[in-house]
């Protein structure tokens, strides 16, 4: 039984949106219908000139959170040093909120992937991230490090867990907290044949600091998470499934294929709104 | 199976160095689901070269593009965080490809693979512009960039929509490339002498006077070469 404080004591920031580059001129002026800001961790590591300064006005004016794709935690090759540098320098610069990535694998060998491959739920796989999370939470001690469910498209036979339990794991063994993206349950559920919702009741919730939401393309044989559609209504009734059982959680959409224009992305930022309120009511999100 | 064995088994799905139904049989999943990585990695490699090399794409066409790109995955594996990075090798590469006799491939093109390159570069280059600096100063982000080719009119007059227009003829040329100090866009001229006398002034710390008694050019002309360098963003002022 976990005894952890709700969200590890993180703020409640209502409902966001990732910053994306054709929205970078309009979004400053829509504070009233985003509250936070999702940044792409990679996009700024190196940032000089056009992402610099919106970084810098992002961090400014909205609560930011970072949310990455190569620290490649389940990878037998080692952490990756220089990234962790450049992460740790661009948290230094932004002090954001919490930072992020995914349990999975984008890197091994040498070679760069740029996707999210599954490790698989094995006790040899767990030692090893629980390992690795400790590692990169040791770096930045006062800035709490979320792992991310990830969708994936492969059950491999050498599994001997299942996710949610796997997850629950490291997340106790590694005392981090998780972001859980309730788009990667429903596509999971949905392409591996579970319940959706017993999988949400079977993670540790207290220990979810953030959702994620995001379309996805239903192909027939797989569903295949584009994070390039609307919401669907069943990824509206789990995520409200969810906060019902984990209270305010900042709820972040995310859509980063066939970009909408930025009136589109707020609309349905409305809509993941209306759900979270229908959920828990109006709950103010914390600012600055 | 251990950690170890079966992220190589998926190292070499994604790296097509191996068949994916064999992999499938050995790690126990669906061929068709996990042909989907592959085609992710493979898709994501080339989106950042389609991004970033547009008008080597299109000089090259689309099939020489394609088989390009192919040997290009398996030569050069992306090995930065930074996707667009997965197209930093492509200029050498193609360079390569040129010197050992590619049928369809012309030295002109790497030079113009080279230079927008090094536009990325110079977009993302990590200086800071001063906004109010105490002197005029240079551009930090200026990059001068040596080339057998005049790829700068070539890339203007492709800008203006000029597309069929022969590949140039050889001839040293220097480009500048900086990133404009408003716009925060990659702005690039070719290195002709006003410019690069006003660069050579700023440099020096001469104000227009100064240079112009050192130059011996009209004092005119030098105002005028150093209101030109600051109105393209080259040279900032106080």
């Amino acid at each position: 039984m976990s005894t952890t404080i709700p969200r590890l004591g993180q703020p409640f920031l209502g409902y966001g949106v990732g910053l994306r580059r054709p929205h970078w001129e309009g979004i400053f002026d829509h504070a009233d219908r985003v509250d936070f800001l999702e940044i792409l961790t990679e996009n700024f590591l190196l940032a000089g000139g056009r992402p610099r300064t919106v970084l810098e006005r992002a961090a400014a004016e909205f609560p930011l959170v970072l949310h990455g794709t190569a620290l490649s935690i389940g990878s037998v090759s080692p952490l990756d040093l220089d990234y962790l540098d450049a992460v740790d320098a661009l948290i230094d610069r932004v002090r954001p909120l919490w930072w992020s990535d995914h349990l999975c694998f984008s890197s091994a060998f040498g070679v760069e992937y740029h996707d999210l491959l599954p490790v698989p739920f094995t006790a040899e796989a767990l030692d090893h991230v629980v390992e690795r999370v400790k590692q990169v939470q040791a770096r930045q001690p006062n800035i709490p490090f979320l792992l991310e469910n990830p969708s994936y498209y492969v059950l491999y036979d050498a599994n001997e867990m299942g996710e949610a339990e796997f997850l629950s794991e490291v997340a106790r063994r590694a005392d981090c907290g998780l972001l859980l993206d309730v788009n990667n349950v429903y596509v999971n559920s949905r392409n591996h044949g579970y319940d959706p919702r017993a999988f949400i009741d079977a993670l540790p919730l207290d220990r979810v600091v953030q959702l994620h939401v995001a379309g996805h393309e239903d192909l027939g044989s797989v569903i295949i998470d584009t994070h390039g559609a609307p919401l669907i209504p069943p990824v509206h009734a789990l995520l409200a499934y969810t906060l019902e059982r984990t209270g305010p959680v900042s709820t972040l959409l995310e859509w980063d294929n066939a970009l909408p224009t930025l009136d589109r992305l707020l609309v349905e930022n409305d809509a993941v709104r209306a759900t979270g309120v229908g959920a828990l009511g109006e709950i103010a999100p914390w600012r600055r | 199976m251990t950690l170890l064995a079966l992220e190589r088994l998926m190292h070499e799905v994604v790296r097509e160095a191996r068949p994916v139904d064999a992999a499938a049989a050995s790690l126990g999943v669906d061929p068709a689901r996990l042909s989907i990585y592959r085609d992710f990695v493979r898709h994501h490699v080339r989106t950042a070269l389609d991004t970033n090399l547009g008008v080597t794409r299109a000089l090259l066409g689309p099939d020489r593009w394609g088989a390009l790109f192919e040997d290009y995955l398996r030569a050069c594996p992306p090995s930065s965080w930074e996707l667009n990075a997965a197209a930093e090798a492509f200029p050498d590469f193609l360079a390569r490809q040129v010197d050992e006799g590619r049928p369809g491939l012309h030295p002109f093109h790497a030079s113009v693979a080279e230079f927008e390159w090094t536009q990325f570069t110079v977009l993302r280059h990590p200086a800071v512009i001063p906004p109010a600096p105490a002197a005029p100063t240079l551009n930090p982000t200026l990059t001068l960039l040596e080339q057998g080719w005049p790829v700068v009119p070539f890339l203007v007059a492709w800008d203006r929509g000029e597309r069929g227009a022969p590949l140039p003829e050889a001839r040293a040329s220097l480009a500048l490339l900086f990133r404009h100090p408003r716009t925060e866009r990659c702005c690039y001229f070719a290195a002709h002498d006003d410019l690069l006398f006003a660069i050579k002034a700023t440099h020096d710390e001469l104000d227009a006077e100064a240079a112009a008694a050192a130059s011996g050019h009209a004092l005119e002309a030098v105002r005028g070469a150093l209101d030109r360098a600051h109105e393209l963003g080259l040279v900032i002022r106080p």
